[in-house]
C-alpha cells in the first residue's frame, strides 16, 4: 500500500486497538507468550506516561492526502542507559506481505531511520541496538543502514515450541554519520 | 545454605547483611557491571532487601568465605524468564578478597548447580568487562561460550568499553574442581 507520509507520533490511548490487532495476530512470534488484553495495554500505556517507565513509545501513522489514514506500526526505544548512552529499538510495521518486522519497503525503512535519528541526533546517544530473532528475517535491512552482528545468543528464545536464537546487531553514531555523508 | 569448598552463597539479611549491600555498592570494580552506577544508602539496599521476597525474576545472594563470618561479595540472578528459561547474572567480589581465581571458580560452581540443577533454566548469560582477564578466563574455564561481543556498552572511568557476554547451556554445565 502507498502513503503519502509515515510519521512516528507519540503514542496515544487510541492506538490502543491497533497495537492490540497486530500483537495478536502477528505472523511470526514475537515471544510474547500471552495473548494482550485491552486492560493489560492500558496499564502500560498509563505507565509509560511522562517518561516513567524510561521508554519512548511511538506509532507508526500513515497518511493519504493529508488526511489520517491508519495506525500501521509501532516502535519504541528502551533499555536506556543514560551513562553509556545506548538503547535498544523496538520497531514492528506491519503489512500483508512480508512477515519481517521491518519489511523492505520505502515507508517502513523511512520509519525506522526515522527512530534512529531520534535516538542518535534528539536523545544524543551514542549506541543503538536490536535483538534480531531467528525467525525475523530483518538482516539485509540492518545492513542497509550499517548496523553490524556483535554475535549471536544461543537458545534465548522460545518459539512454537523450540528455543531459538538471537542475533544482537549494533550501530554507533559514527558508523551511521559516515553513511549518511556518503 | 549453598555451599561449595569454602565459598557460601547466603540469603540476604536486613540485619546482618545490608551494610554489606552498601559497601559492596560503593566499591568500584570492573566486575560490577549489574549494580547502579548512583551510590548507594541504607535506605535503598533495606527496601531492597524488605521486597526481594515479592519478586519472581530477581535473586541475591551474599557471597562468604573462607568461612561464614567473612562477606566478600555478592551474587546477583536477574532478567529471569521463566517461559525460555533463561537467566542473567553477575558474581561480583570486592578487588580486597584474597584468592579471587579459587573464590571465583567455587563461586561459580554454586551458581550453575542452582541455575541448573535447582530451579531448573536452560540457559544462564553473564557479562565481562574485556580488561577483567582474571574472571574471562575463570568462565571460559568452566565451558561458558562467547556469544556477543558489545562495542562499546560500559561507559567506565571516562571510557568506553566492550563487554563480552558469556552464555553457559544446562548441558554443558558441569563442576569445575
Amino acid at each position: 500500500m502507498n502513503y503519502d507520509k509515515i510519521k512516528l507520533m507519540q503514542m496515544e490511548r487510541r492506538d490502543i486497538p491497533d497495537l492490540k490487532g497486530i500483537l495478536n495476530s502477528y505472523k511470526i512470534p514475537l515471544c510474547e507468550f500471552r495473548e494482550l488484553n485491552t486492560s493489560a495495554l492500558n496499564d502500560t500505556y498509563d505507565s509509560s506516561l511522562f517518561g516513567k517507565d524510561g521508554n519512548y513509545n511511538f506509532a507508526i501513522r500513515a497518511t493519504t492526502e493529508g488526511a489520517f489514514l491508519s495506525t500501521v506500526g509501532f516502535c519504541s526505544i528502551k533499555c536506556i542507559d543514560w551513562v553509556s548512552r545506548h538503547c535498544e529499538l523496538y520497531f514492528i510495521y506491519a503489512t500483508d506481505d512480508d512477515p519481517a518486522t521491518i519489511p523492505n519497503n520505502d515507508n517502513a525503512i523511512s520509519a525506522f531511520r526515522t527512530l534512529i535519528d531520534f535516538a542518535f541526533n534528539e536523545l544524543n546517544l551514542q549506541k543503538v541496538w536490536i535483538s534480531v530473532p531467528e525467525n525475523n528475517n530483518i538482516k539485509g535491512v540492518l545492513n542497509s543502514f550499517g548496523f553490524v552482528a556483535e554475535g549471536v545468543r544461543r537458545r534465548s528464545k522460545l518459539s512454537k515450541g523450540d528455543y531459538i536464537d538471537e542475533t544482537i546487531c549494533s550501530l554507533l553514531v559514527q558508523e551511521y554519520r559516515e553513511r549518511e555523508i556518503k | 545454605m549453598l555451599h561449595f569448598g569454602e565459598v557460601r552463597f547466603e540469603p540476604v539479611e536486613r540485619r546482618d547483611h545490608v551494610s554489606h549491600l552498601v559497601k559492596f555498592g560503593n566499591d568500584g570494580g570492573l566486575n560490577k557491571l549489574k549494580t547502579t552506577k548512583r551510590r548507594t544508602c541504607v535506605s535503598e539496599q533495606e527496601e531492597l532487601v524488605d521486597h526481594l521476597h515479592e519478586r519472581e525474576d530477581y535473586f541475591l545472594f551474599i557471597i562468604s568465605a573462607p568461612s561464614d563470618k567473612i562477606r566478600i561479595g555478592t551474587c546477583e540472578i536477574y532478567d529471569v524468564d521463566w517461559v525460555a528459561r533463561t537467566c542473567r547474572a553477575c558474581i561480583w567480589m570486592t578487588d580486597r578478597a584474597e584468592n579471587i581465581p579459587a573464590f571465583g571458580s567455587q563461586a561459580t560452581n554454586i551458581l550453575g548447580n542452582y541455575i541448573f540443577k535447582t530451579i531448573g533454566l536452560q540457559k544462564l548469560s553473564i557479562d565481562v568487562v574485556t580488561e577483567d582477564v582474571v574472571m574471562m578466563a575463570l568462565y571460559k574455564n568452566h565451558g561458558f561460550h562467547q556469544e556477543l561481543r558489545k562495542r562499546n556498552h560500559l561507559y567506565l572511568r571516562g571510557k568506553y568499553k566492550t563487554i563480552v557476554e558469556f552464555g553457559l547451556l544446562s548441558e554443558e554445565f558441569e563442576i569445575k574442581i
